[in-house]
C-alpha cells in the first residue's frame, strides 16, 4: 500500500459519518447513572415543591383570567430568554472549542456537512436547555387542564418550542458570519491568499449580539402568538391573522436568510473560520506580558485555613484576569434592569429582575468553571500541597467572592424594582436562589442536587410572599437542573 | 545532461506566521522526501507546533508555501486531505470507542475495507484489547497511540506528529517507532516533533533544528553521522550549539 492523497468526502459522506459519530456519543451518554440520578433529583424536587406547596402550582395572579396569552406566555418569555442567555454563549465552544470539534478539526470534511453536524451540536444542546426552561410552564399545563389560559398555555408552549429551534441557529449564524467579517485578503495572491485576523472582540461581542438578536426575534414572535388569542376575548375560538403571521414568520425567515449565508460562507471559508478561532485562543500566548503584582491576602483569605490560602488567591487571580471588564458589565446590567423596570410594568418586575439576576450569574460564573479547570489547579491539588477539604474550602470560597461581586449588584437591582412592584421578597428569592445554584456549579453533582433541595426550602420559607413563589422554586429547580446537565455535558470538573 | 530529482515529498519554502509583532514562524524552509522520517528540534516556542498546525490545515500562514510532491498546497482543505496530523493536545473523540474512532477516520479518508483497516490499526498500536472500550477511558499514552493510528490509518503522503512520543512506555515506543519506519518504506514521509534526543537521534532519517521560527540545522542522517561523534559527542550537544541553550542555565 503506498501512500494516497486522499479525495475531498461528499457531503453525504461527511454527515453519514458523522451522524455514526453523533449516535455513538448519544449512547455512550444516555446511560450515564450520573444524568439519571440527577433527573431523578430534579423531579423529586419538583414534586416536593408541589407536596409542600399545593396551592403554588396554579395561576400565579388568582382569579385573573386574562387573554391574548397572559401570564404563561410571558413566563415562556422569560423562561426562553433565561435559556437563550446560556445557549447563545455555547454555541462558539460547540462550533469549534468542544473536544468533539477539536478532534474533527483536522480532518477533510465537507464544509457545509461539518458546520451542520456542529448546529445539530448546538440544536441537541438547546433542546435541553429549553426542555428546561418549559418546567416554567408546569404550573400552567395544570391550571390548563382546567380550562384556564388554555390559549395561553398552548401559545407559551409555542414560543418555548420555536425559541429551541430559533436561538441556536441565530446564534450559530451570528458567530459563522462575525468570524467571517474578520477574514481578510493580507496578501491579495488568490493561489494561497486569504489569513485569518483573528480579534477577540469578535469573538466576546458575537454572542452578546447574538443574544440580543435572539431576544428581538423572541418578542416579535410572542407578539405574533399573542394576536389569535385577542380573538379569544370576544369569540369562541382563536383567529390566525396576517399580522401574526406576519410576527412569527419574519423571525424565522430571518433565521432561515442568516443560517443559508452562514452556510455559504461556510461553503467557502469553513477552514478559515475554524483557524482564525484557533488563531485567536493562541494569541495571548503571543502578547507582552501585562500581568500585576501578585496580591497579598484579602479579607476573604485571611479567614481560610493557611494551607487553603494560596490555593484560593490563585483561583481568585485567573478569575479577576480571565474575565477583567466582568464586573463592571455586571453593574452596567443590574443598573439598566433597575432603571426600566422599576419605571416600567410593576406587574412583572420582581420575576423578571429575579430571573435575569439568575441567568446572568449562571452566565457570569462561566469563568469559574474555565479557571478551576486550568492544569494549575490539578497540580496543585496532585502535589499533595492540599488534601481535598483544603483544597474544598479554597474552591468555595472563591466561588462566594465570585458570587458576592455579581450577585450583589443584582440582588439590588431586585430589591429596587421589587419594592417598587410591592413585592421585594419573590425577587430577592430568586436572585438569591440563582446565586446558590451558580455556586453550586463549582461544585460536585451532590451539590447541584442540595440545591434542589434547598431551593424548596426557601420557596417554602416564604411562602407567605404569594404564589409566584412558586416560579421562583420552579426557576430555582429549573438552573439546578440545567447547571447539573451543563457539568455532565462539558465532563465534570477535575478535583 | 543534467539529471532531474524527483520533487520532495514535503518542501517547506520561506514559510511565516505571526502573531501581532511576535514572529512565531519565520522564513521556514526545509524539505522531507519520500521515505524520510524526519524529526523537528527545538526549544519550547521556537515554532515547531504552529508549522505543524499549519501543515495539517490547522492554521493558516501569513507567507510562504508549501508543496506535496511538487504541488502547491492552496489551502487548509487540501492540506487536510494531504496530510495526517496528530497535534501536541490530542484531540480525540472521547465519547466513541477506539474502533469508532478508527472506524470514522476511515469513512471520512475515503479508505477501502473500513472494518479490515480499523481491526488492523488496532492491533498494530496495541489496543485490540481495549478497542471496544470508550477512549475516555483511555490512558494519556493509548490515546497517543491511538491519534497516530488515526494518522497512518489513512496512508496520507504526509504525516506529522507533534510530540507523539510523550509519555509513551519503552514497548509502545518501539511498536510505533516501527509503525513509523514500515509507512516510510512504504514511500510516505513523516515529520515527528519531540524534545527526546536520545529517541530522535535513533529513528530520525533528518533533524531539522528550529529557534525562534527560523531553522537553524538542517541534517540528514549520513550528514549527522559525520558530525557526530567527531564534531559534537551527542545530539544534544548539537542541539544546543545551534539553538545557542546552555543546560546550565543562566547562572
Amino acid at each position: 500500500m503506498t501512500p494516497a492523497a486522499g479525495r475531498a468526502p461528499s457531503f453525504s459522506q461527511t454527515r453519514a459519518a458523522l451522524v455514526i459519530a453523533a449516535r455513538g456519543r448519544a449512547a455512550a451518554t444516555s446511560t450515564t447513572p450520573a444524568r439519571v440520578r440527577v433527573s431523578v433529583a430534579v423531579l423529586a424536587g419538583i414534586a416536593l415543591g408541589q407536596a409542600l406547596l399545593p396551592g403554588a402550582l396554579g395561576p400565579t395572579r388568582s382569579g385573573a383570567v386574562t387573554h391574548w396569552g397572559g401570564w404563561p406566555l410571558e413566563t415562556a418569555l422569560v423562561a426562553s430568554l433565561l435559556a437563550a442567555s446560556v445557549s447563545t454563549f455555547r454555541v462558539l465552544d460547540l462550533l469549534f472549542r468542544a473536544p468533539d470539534a477539536r478532534a474533527l478539526a483536522g480532518l477533510p470534511l465537507h464544509p457545509v456537512a461539518a458546520a451542520v453536524d456542529r448546529l445539530h451540536a448546538g440544536l441537541r444542546e438547546g433542546a435541553l436547555a429549553f426542555a428546561m426552561a418549559a418546567s416554567l410552564l408546569l404550573p400552567a399545563l395544570r391550571v390548563a387542564t382546567r380550562g384556564i389560559e388554555r390559549g395561553g398555555v398552548v401559545a407559551g408552549l409555542a414560543l418555548v418550542a420555536l425559541a429551541a429551534v430559533l436561538v441556536p441557529t441565530i446564534a450559530f449564524a451570528g458567530q459563522l458570519l462575525a468570524l467571517t467579517s474578520t477574514l481578510q485578503d493580507r496578501t491579495g495572491r488568490a493561489s494561497r491568499g486569504v489569513t485569518a485576523t483573528p480579534s477577540h472582540s469578535v469573538l466576546q461581542l458575537a454572542p452578546g449580539l447574538a443574544f440580543a438578536a435572539s431576544a428581538a426575534a423572541l418578542l416579535l414572535a410572542k407578539l405574533g402568538l399573542e394576536e389569535p388569542l385577542r380573538s379569544l376575548a370576544t369569540e369562541a375560538h382563536a383567529e390566525w391573522t396576517r399580522a401574526a403571521s406576519l410576527a412569527v414568520g419574519l423571525p424565522v425567515a430571518a433565521t432561515a436568510a442568516a443560517l443559508v449565508a452562514a452556510l455559504r460562507a461556510c461553503s467557502k471559508r469553513w477552514d478559515e473560520i475554524g483557524a482564525s478561532v484557533r488563531e485567536a485562543d493562541l494569541l495571548p500566548l503571543a502578547s507582552p506580558a501585562d500581568v500585576a503584582a501578585w496580591p497579598g491576602p484579602d479579607s476573604i483569605a485571611r479567614r481560610l485555613p493557611p494551607q487553603a490560602q494560596p490555593l484560593y488567591t490563585a483561583l481568585r487571580v485567573q478569575l479577576e484576569r480571565a474575565s477583567p471588564t466582568l464586573t463592571a458589565a455586571t453593574w452596567i446590567v443590574a443598573g439598566l434592569s433597575a432603571l426600566a423596570l422599576a419605571g416600567g410594568s410593576a406587574r412583572i418586575a420582581p420575576d423578571a429582575v429575579g430571573a435575569l439576576g439568575a441567568a446572568w450569574i449562571l452566565v457570569a460564573v462561566a469563568p469559574l468553571r474555565r479557571a478551576s479547570r486550568l492544569p494549575g489547579y490539578s497540580l496543585f491539588g496532585a502535589a499533595a500541597l492540599l488534601d481535598s477539604d483544603g483544597a474544598q474550602v479554597a474552591r468555595r470560597a472563591a466561588a462566594a467572592r465570585e458570587l458576592i461581586r455579581h450577585a450583589a449588584p443584582l440582588l439590588l437591582g431586585s430589591l429596587a424594582a421589587g419594592s417598587q412592584a410591592g413585592n421585594a421578597a419573590v425577587s430577592i428569592l430568586a436572585a438569591v436562589t440563582g446565586s446558590v445554584v451558580a455556586l453550586s456549579r463549582t461544585g460536585s453533582e451532590r451539590a447541584v442536587v442540595l440545591t434542589g433541595a434547598a431551593a424548596t426550602a426557601c420557596a417554602v420559607g416564604v411562602a407567605q410572599a404569594g404564589p409566584a413563589v412558586a416560579a421562583a422554586a420552579a426557576a430555582g429547580l429549573m438552573l439546578a437542573g440545567a447547571s447539573a446537565l451543563y457539568q455532565l455535558v462539558n465532563g465534570r470538573e477535575k478535583r | 545532461m543534467t539529471t532531474e530529482h524527483p520533487p520532495a515529498r514535503l518542501e517547506v519554502d520561506s514559510l511565516e506566521k505571526r502573531y501581532g509583532t511576535h514572529a512565531a514562524v519565520d522564513r521556514l524552509t526545509f524539505s522531507v522526501q519520500a521515505g524520510e522520517l524526519a524529526c523537528l528540534i527545538g526549544p519550547n516556542g521556537a515554532g515547531k507546533s504552529t508549522t505543524m498546525r499549519i501543515l495539517g490545515g490547522l492554521q493558516l500562514a501569513d507567507a510562504g508555501a508549501v508543496r506535496v510532491d511538487g504541488a502547491a498546497v492552496p489551502d487548509a482543505a487540501t492540506a487536510k486531505r494531504l496530510c495526517g496530523l496528530t497535534p501536541q493536545e490530542l484531540d480525540v473523540f472521547e465519547y466513541l470507542s477506539g474502533v469508532e474512532s478508527l472506524r470514522l477516520v476511515a469513512t471520512l479518508r475515503g479508505v477501502a475495507g473500513v472494518e479490515e483497516a480499523a481491526a488492523a490499526w488496532l492491533g498494530r498500536v496495541g489496543l485490540a484489547a481495549v478497542g471496544d472500550r470508550l477512549v475516555r477511558h483511555y490512558s494519556g499514552g493509548m490515546k497517543r497511540r491511538l491519534a497516530v493510528a488515526m494518522a497512518l490509518l489513512p496512508s496520507p503522503p504526509v504525516v506529522v506528529l507533534d510530540e507523539s512520543f510523550t509519555g509513551l512506555d519503552p514497548e509502545s515506543t518501539a511498536a510505533l517507532g516501527r509503525e513509523l519506519r514500515a509507512y516510510c518504506d512504504r514511500g510516505g514521509a513523516v515529520l515527528l516533533s519531540s524534545h527526546i534526543l536520545d529517541h530522535v537521534a535513533q529513528i530520525a532519517d533528518r533533524v531539522v533544528v528550529m529557534r525562534a521560527g527560523r531553522c537553524v540545522g538542517d541534517h540528514t542522517r549520513a550528514e549527522l553521522a559525520a558530525l557526530i561523534p567527531s564534531r559534537y559527542a551527542t545530539l544534544t550537544e548539537l542541539y544546543l550549539d545551534r539553538t545557542g541553550a546552555s543546560l546550565a542555565g543562566d547562572a
